[in-house]
This record gives C-alpha cells, structure tokens and sequence, in this order.
C-alpha cells in the first residue's frame, strides 16, 4: 500500500515535471515572436535603448506601411504566391505519377533505377549547382523563374516520390487489375482510380511543399536578377543588406508579413501537416 | 503461347515503367547526373562567369588543398557546426519526442508550437535572431543581464558566432522532434506492459524499449542531418557574411562567394567536389556501422 | 531686301541645322531599360533622375528597376544579368570596377564624338577619368561623386575640452586627445570616432602610403606603410577610439553618433541630408571638419571617392535612347543634375557650380558641398570596388585578425600580406599594364 502510494507520488512528480520541461520549451519557442512582434512597432531611438522596453511607448504601425512599402511587398508577395503555387501543382502531380510507375511496373533495370532515385536524396546541391547554373545560362533561362519550376514538374525531388511509393505499395493491385479489365488505359487507372486513392498524401505533400516554396531562399537567389521577379525571400535579404538593423522595427515588420501566409496555412490545414510528419517517419 | 504472352507482359510493364517515371529519369539524367560529371569537368578548367575556360589539370585542387588556407578553414567550420548540431539535434528531438509521447494533455497545442519554428524557419527567422544575438541590445543578453551575467557579443565574436548558427537551427527542430514522436508511438503497448510487470523503472524502459525500437528513425535522422547540416549556407550569408574572422565561413558560403561572386566556377566546383567526397565518406561511414546499433523490428 | 536676305539666310541655317541635329541625333523612340542601385535617400535620387528623364521624354517607355542595395549582392546580381544576356540597356556601374564587366559594356567614345562635346567643359574636373579603361575605352559616364568629411559632435568635444580638429590632423594626434571621449560600459559605451564601413576602404592610406599603383601596375599590401595602417588600425580599436566589429553590430555606426555615444562619425555626401536630420530630431550639436591625414612624409588625407554612374550593355535594344540617358543625367538636363545632387556632387559643371555648391544645410551652411568640390581632388577612388573586392576581403581579414584575433601587426603581414599580392595578380589587368 505505502510502495503504491510513493509510486504515484513518483509518477505525479515526473508528469509535473514534463509539463514544466515543454512549458519552458513552449517559452523558448514562442517568445522570440513576441519579441519580433513588440519590436517590429517599435521607433529605432527605443529599440536602441537599454535596458530594453518591453512594450513600446509609442506604438509605430507606421512600420508596417513604410516598411511593406520599401520592400516592395504586393508584387514581391504575387511573385512568391504564383511561384509556390506551381511548384506546389507540380511536385504533387509529378511526384506521384513518377511514384506509381516505381511502384506498380517492374522491370530489367527497376530497381537499380529504384535505387539511384533514393540515393539522390544523399546528393549535395553544391555538387550540381554551379553546372546546373551554367546549363541554365545557355538555355537563357537565368533570371526566369523555370530553373525553380522545372525541378518540381520533373518528379519534385526524390523525398516526396519516396512518400507516394510507401502508400502505393499499401493500395491492392486488384485495383489497378480490375480497372484494366474494365478496358482503361494504364494512364486512365493512373488518373481515375490512382490518384483519388492517394488524395490524403497529395494534400500533405501540398502543404509541404507550399511552405519549403515560400521560404525557399537559396534557388531564387541564385537564378533570379531582376528586382520585379524577386521573391520575398530575395526582398527581405536586399532589404536587410541595405538598410540591416538602422530601421530594425520596419526590417522586422516586413518579416513579420512574410511569416504570416505560412502560419495561416498551417492552422487551416494542421491536419495535413500532422499526417505528413507521421509518414516521413518511415523507416525503410 | 504461355511465354509469348508473359513476355508480352514484361515488354508491357517496360514500357509502362518507364513512360511512368520518364520525368524523374530525364530530371536525374540532365540535372544531376550531368552536372555531377560536367563539375568534375569543370573543377579541372578556370572556369569564370560566362561557362568558357580552359584545362588547367589539378591546379585548383592543389590551391584548395595547400595554398588558399581560407578552404581548410571553412571545412574546419563545417565539421565543428556538424558535430554540433547533428547529435545535439538527435538527442533533443527525441527526447521531447518521447516527452510528447507521455500521452500528456494538450498534445495537439504542444505540437504546433514546436512545429511552428520549423514551419517559419527562413530569411525572415534567420533576421529575427539577429536581432536577438544582438550583444548590446538583444533580448539574450538582456535575460542574461537579470542574473547578473554579461553575455558575450555572439554572432560578433568569432568564439560564438558558430554556435550561435547552431542555436537558432535547434531551435527550428520540431520536425525531427515531430518524426520521432510518431516513431515513438508505433511502438506497440505491449512492450511496456510486460516491462511495466517486470516492474522497470521508467529510465530503464527508455534504454531497453524505446530507444532501440526508434533506431531506424534516429538512423534516418542522423543521416539525413549530417547530409544538411553540411550544406549550411543561409544565416552565416545573411547573418554574418562569414564573419568574424571567417569563423562562420562554411563549405557552402565558399563555394557561392568563389562562384557567383568572384566568378571563379572551375575553382568553386573543385571544392564542390572535396566537398561531396567529405560527405560521402561520412555517409559510408555511418552505413557500415548500421548493423551494430539499428534495429528493425522483425529481423 | 537686305532684311529678307538675312531672314531667308538665318531660315537656311536654321534649317540646315535641324537636318544636321536630326541626322546626328536620330528620334528617340521605343523601350529604354535601366537597373539601379541604392536604398533609402539613395534610392530616392536614383528614382527623381529617372522620372526627370521620363518626364523630358514623353515618347519613351521607360522601364527601371532600383535595387535596394550595394554590396557584393548587387555585383553578383549584375554579373549574373550581363552574362546571362538579361542585363538592361543601361546599368548602374561603378568607376572603381576597374573592367569588372568591361566586355558587357559599350564604349561610349563614339557617341561622345558624334555629339562633338568637349568632355572638359561641361563635366567637373576629375568626374570622367576614371571611366575610361586601361585600353582607353570609355566604359560609363559618371552621375555623381562623394566623399567624406568628419561629423562631429560639439557638445562631447565642449564636454571634454578637446578642440575641436583642423585641417591637417591625424589618427596620431587623436591617439591623445581621443583618449577623453572613451569611457562607460555596455549600451553606455562611448568612443571617440564611429566604426563606419568605409574605414576598411579609407583605412589603407592611413599609414601614409597606397594598397597599389593608381594605374594598377603594382601592388604595394607588403609594403611598412600598409604595416603602419594596420598597426593604427589595431590601436583605434583595441585601445577603445573605435567600437570593434563586435560591437559595431550591436548597434548600427550613424545611431551610435546620434544616441552621443561617439564623438565623430566619418559622414558620406550620399548620406548627408538624411543623418544631418536625424542628428537635429536627436539633439545633436554638429559640427563637420575635414577628414584626417595619413601619417608620414607623402601621406595624403584619409578619404575615399565613392562615384558612381551608368553603362550601356553591349546587349542595349535602344543604345540611342540609353546615351540620351547618359548624357542628360551628366550634363545635359538640368531637371536630372538637381535631382543628383540630392546625393552626391553631379558630374555636371553646371549644376555642381550653380546649384549643388550652392546648397545650404540649416547650421553649416554651404561648408559641406564646398568642402566636397575642394576635397575631391585629394581623395582616393574606393580602392576595393569591384573586381578588387576580393583583396579588399583578405585586406578585411588582416584587420580582423590584429583586432579581434590577437594577432600583431607583423604576424598579420606574413600571414596575409603575399595572399593580398597573389589575388591582385590574378587580376588580368594587373599584368596587362605591367606588360605595357
């Protein structure tokens, strides 16, 4: 009796204790925006000033306007919408249509070909890089956004094939079998019994790759040059090189607006984002 | 008539292959296993902006390897932010994994919190710990300063910019953390239930249970973390600009810097090149002792 | 008769005249294209000019874009657009690029014969030079040039009881009265002089002599007077005169002087306008004296020229349209001079003479441009611009190390010294004009 009670003491005292261990993390996660936040309505003479105020004295939306402004926010914001919601199609459709073809025809060479696409998930970018952008300018298709939208029309990445063929694998061939027999062309059963099939990972690759999209930096600066086919991601950087921490409070507005698209998403559609975690879990 | 029609078949399921993964197959031909020869290629020439150059044999990788110092130091970097980040990034993901996996209350407001890191993680994040880091007028420093210590300059000090790099992309882990609470729960009940009448302690349970059993996720992580840890490029290019004392000059912020700033593509693709050999090499290197210490289920 | 004479003579020439224009200088028409550099104040200029121009030419399509920038971002930006063929008709480039581009840009010599200009007469002595490449090929056409000259906070030097400095003066001579302006500790940290970014470009002469030859032969980073900069460097910053790079990034160098954190500020004509506001919204009591002197016997005073101007691509759709551009904002367009001058002195004789030296900030009067007009001729041109960006970065390193590294002037020297020699001479035009 007395050892069952000290155990549930025991057990008490850990689960206090887990709840204090993720409240703290909850703080170290959280606070930084808040911060961010409280800063971004700030006037520079008060963000410079020490120690610190945590609410503002005087709070400046002006930030907001003048900063949106300055970073040439709606077309930069266009630009990043249009961009991430083709490279978002793309990926999702050539990544399953690649994926189905990997899972459901074998062949001389199948699996080597198997093989090769995962190992590319090993494969540095840097490796490729620069030959990629020299291929690229001879085509004349730098400071165009097809560098950025090919690769996801082609498959869009090995990852994303890899999660499709994991599902494809636990769909029946009876399926593919019966709508064969019925008279459909393999690419008819692709499109109308197939893809129905895989909707909830479709939808989960969609929201992740619109987010990887949005916040892509590296790809866009590297191939584009033009000031009006900026991304945001491209805006905010010039934007810090520029003027850096002597406007802090409008640098962090402008950062401020470019999270927002992204949270928005992530709460309409939490679900999806939750269920695409658990599948890149695999173990393979 | 039985084989006729199977090889039938087959020539069917070739074609249907191949008609199938045709984008992926052209995509890896052209940009990757192109490029990948075309860098080698490159790597011996000098290369400039416009693509043209000529045979140069192995100078650039001898300048790499002996004369340009700055080389060594940025692979000096890149292995210290490896080393860093990729255990500490395994260890804390799982164990607030395994936390998460507590069947605790609230577990759907914990998970987005921690998600919500990784979701934003981008210029606009990576600008926002700037100001943070600030040695004067951060809000670290300030914490700091309410238990009466004096935190040092961070990304401006050469001994703490790096680590700094490593902090703030801890702190955008939620993924991982995600990942492996989702290993941690396909862990069937039933081994903590006989453990549980066994009557071990809830440590001995981690060490025993759920740790070997959440091997091939740590494995995947772990591989997958070196792969990206060793491509860090954004916050020491927005941040720090290599800076200070080239203490925060990577692999990657070498190459981009040599290539598109100062147009030098062959030399750039040489380091490219010791680059993807360093990675490879640890990358066969992890594999080989995959045996020893992962677990899968049924085998 | 005589009269109808005359008249009729006049309407000849007039008319022979306007066949004559009209042959040399076509109709302009179509689409012009131009990329910019610049953000805040700068940005601004770069737009009036621009709107100037669309203004006088109602029957051009004027596209622009002003990227908010001016560090390697944009040189990479440029080099990316001129190389891959997407580069605009005309480009904002810089004299210091030294042939950075030179293949990607036209040279304009013929347009200026076409036109029959004389260069010298309508242009600010000393504007044109460095445009011209080492082949003679004139590559831009300039649109206006600054220099620095030192902000100084009265009241810290009233405070202290330190003179305020004259013409003439020298780090050496700061090393003493400096000393009374450092003192505090954290955000009350003061100092005597403002770690602005052009100290790494002006901080070369300070030792008296030049990082290499002006015709870019030699390159002199081995030599004691760069050993001298440096050792200076080390002492301004390790002895307190000047915030450290650590410290300078905690909080930007201009709000350091307006917070009266620091007494002198080294201040840019492209910045004048707008820190001399903010300095007085502050309550700062400015005064402007002349930049410092490098020590030694051939020492020059320690100022940078940063100019800037515009390039017509080789790959311009409206080459003519591109050189109306050029040419108006330099000299030939009033409207387009002022609006320069909000930002620098413009290349016009005209302007710069009758209205940018003209121009009066409340409290100095005309000091500033004057000084800018007097001191150009004394100044170097930014000697990391450009192709050169490259030994400006091992230049950054050396200086890092004696300040931030515990390294010593010496050890410096062997370390980076023959690195800084080998980049230079892997510039092309290094051994092209030792061949010469």
């Amino acid at each position: 009796m007395q050892k069952a009670k000290s155990f549930h003491a025991q057990k008490a005292v850990g689960r206090t204790m887990i709840y204090l261990i993720l409240g703290i993390c909850t703080i170290i996660c959280i606070l930084p925006f808040i911060w961010m936040l409280l800063t971004s309505v700030k006037s520079t003479a008060e963000a410079y000033k020490f120690p610190p105020t945590v609410f503002p004295k005087k709070w400046l939306w002006t930030n907001y306007t003048n900063g949106l402004q300055k970073a040439n926010f709606p077309l930069y914001f266009k630009n990043t919408a249009i961009l991430t919601a083709l490279c978002t199609i793309g990926t999702v459709l050539s990544a399953q249509y690649v994926a189905y073809g990997f899972s459901r025809f074998k062949c001389k060479g199948s699996k080597l070909w198997y093989t090769l696409m995962l190992a590319t998930m090993m494969l540095p970018n840097q490796v490729t890089l620069i030959p990629q952008y020299l291929l690229y300018l001879k085509l004349g298709m730098v400071d165009t956004y097809l560098p950025l939208l090919i690769p996801s029309w082609l498959g869009g990445g090995a990852f994303n094939i890899f999660l499709f063929i994991q599902f494809f694998r636990t769909l029946p061939k009876e399926l593919d079998e019966a709508a064969f027999i019925d008279g459909a062309s393999t690419f008819q059963t692709f499109v109308y019994i197939m893809m129905p099939s895989v909707k909830s990972v479709s939808l989960c690759v969609l929201v992740m790759s619109l987010v990887y999209n949005w916040n892509d930096f590296f790809t866009p600066l590297i191939y584009i040059n033009s000031t009006k086919k900026f991304t945001l991601a491209i805006g905010l950087q010039f934007l810090n090189s520029s003027m850096g921490t002597t406007k802090i409070g409008q640098m962090m507005a402008v950062a401020v607006a470019t999270m927002i698209p992204v949270l928005i998403v992530f709460f309409l559609c939490q679900k999806y984002f939750v269920e695409g975690i658990k599948m890149s879990g695999i173990k393979d | 008539m039985k084989k006729n029609r199977s090889s039938g078949f087959d020539r069917r399921n070739t074609i249907n292959f191949y008609a199938f993964i045709a984008p992926w197959l052209f995509g890896f031909l052209v940009l990757t296993v192109y490029p990948m020869l075309e860098s080698f290629r490159l790597s011996l020439t000098d290369t400039g902006f416009t693509g043209d150059g000529s045979y140069i044999g192995f100078a650039n990788f001898i300048q790499a390897l002996s004369t340009e110092t700055r080389v060594l130091t940025a692979f000096k970097n890149t292995f210290f932010y490896v080393l860093m980040f990729v255990p500490l990034n395994l260890i804390l993901s799982f164990f607030l994994g395994w936390l998460l996996s507590r069947k605790i209350k609230f577990l759907g407001f914990f998970r987005s919190v921690f998600y919500i890191p990784y979701l934003t993680a981008g210029v606009a994040v990576t600008i926002m710990w700037g100001w943070l880091f600030n040695g004067t007028y951060g809000l670290i420093n300030y914490t700091l300063s309410l238990f009466g210590i004096q935190g040092p300059n961070w990304l401006g000090d050469k001994n703490t910019a790096l680590i700094c790099i490593v902090v703030m992309n801890l702190w955008s882990i939620g993924n991982n953390v995600l990942i492996m609470l989702a290993g941690i729960q396909d862990i069937p009940t039933s081994y903590y239930e006989s453990a549980e009448i066994d009557g071990a302690s809830t440590w001995r349970q981690i060490w025993s249970i759920t740790v070997p059993l959440s091997t091939p996720t740590i494995y995947f992580n772990l591989v997958m973390g070196v792969i990206g840890a060793f491509q860090l490029f954004n916050q020491p290019y927005i941040l720090t600009d290599g800076g200070p004392v080239d203490s925060t000059l990577t692999v990657s912020l070498f190459i981009f810097r040599n290539a598109f700033e100062y147009g030098k593509m062959g030399y750039a693709s040489s380091v490219a090149w010791l680059l993807f050999v360093a990675i490879m090499v640890l990358v066969l290197l992890i594999q080989s002792t995959q045996k020893k210490w992962v677990f899968y289920g049924d085998s | 008769m005589k009269k109808v004479f005359v008249i009729l003579l006049a309407a000849a020439m007039l008319l022979s005249m306007m066949s004559f224009a009209s042959a040399d200088e076509p109709a302009l028409s179509g689409k012009l294209t131009i990329w910019a550099w610049g953000a805040d104040a700068e940005a601004e200029q770069r737009d009036a000019i621009i709107q100037a121009f669309i203004k006088a030419h109602p029957e051009l399509e004027v596209e622009y874009s002003i990227i908010p920038t001016a560090d390697s971002v944009w040189d990479q930006k440029a080099a990316a657009a001129l190389t891959s063929g997407s580069a605009p008709d005309v480009i904002q480039m810089s004299p210091d690029y030294f042939g950075m581009n030179t293949k990607y840009y036209m040279d304009l010599r013929p347009f200026v014969e076409r036109d029959g200009v004389d260069l010298d007469e309508v242009l600010v002595p000393g504007m044109i030079e460095g445009y011209y490449d080492t082949d003679g090929k004139l590559e831009g056409f300039p649109m206006h040039a600054n220099i620095f000259c030192m902000a100084i906070n009265k009241d810290m030097f009233d405070e202290a009881g330190v003179a305020y400095p004259e013409e003439g003066w020298t780090l050496d001579d700061m090393m003493d009265w400096g000393k009374a302006f450092i003192g505090g500790e954290g955000a009350n940290k003061t100092y005597a002089l403002a770690k602005h970014w052009v100290m790494n470009a002006a901080m070369p002469y300070a030792g008296g002599g030049t990082p290499y030859a002006d015709d870019l032969s030699e390159c002199y980073m081995n030599s004691p007077e760069i050993q001298k900069s440096l050792e200076l460097y080390q002492k301004l910053i390790l002895e307190g005169y000047m915030p450290n790079d650590a410290e300078s990034q905690a909080i930007p160098s201009a709000i350091l002087f307006q917070s009266g954190l620091c007494a002198m500020y080294p201040l840019g004509g492209f910045e004048s306008a707008s820190f001399l506001a903010d300095c007085e919204e502050n309550g700062i009591n400015v005064g402007l004296v002349p930049m410092p002197m490098g020590v030694g016997e051939n020492a020059k005073e320690i100022n940078v020229i940063y100019a800037t101007g515009w390039a017509i691509t080789t790959t311009a759709k409206n080459p003519d349209a591109a050189w109306a551009f050029l040419k108006e904002n330099a000299y030939a367009n009033e409207e387009m001079g002022k609006a320069t001058a909000t930002c620098g002195m413009p290349a016009g004789k005209e302007v710069a003479e009758n209205f940018y030296a003209k121009i009066e900030y409340p409290g100095f009067g005309t000091y500033f441009n004057d000084y800018m007009v007097e001191h150009l001729a004394k100044s170097h041109i930014n000697p990391w611009g450009g192709t050169l960006a490259s030994t400006g970065d091992i230049w950054a390193n050396m200086v890092q190390a004696v300040t931030m590294d515990g390294m010593s002037p010496e050890e410096a020297m062997a370390k980076y010294s023959q690195q800084c020699m080998d980049e230079f001479s892997s510039y092309g035009f290094a051994t092209a004009m030792k061949a010469n």
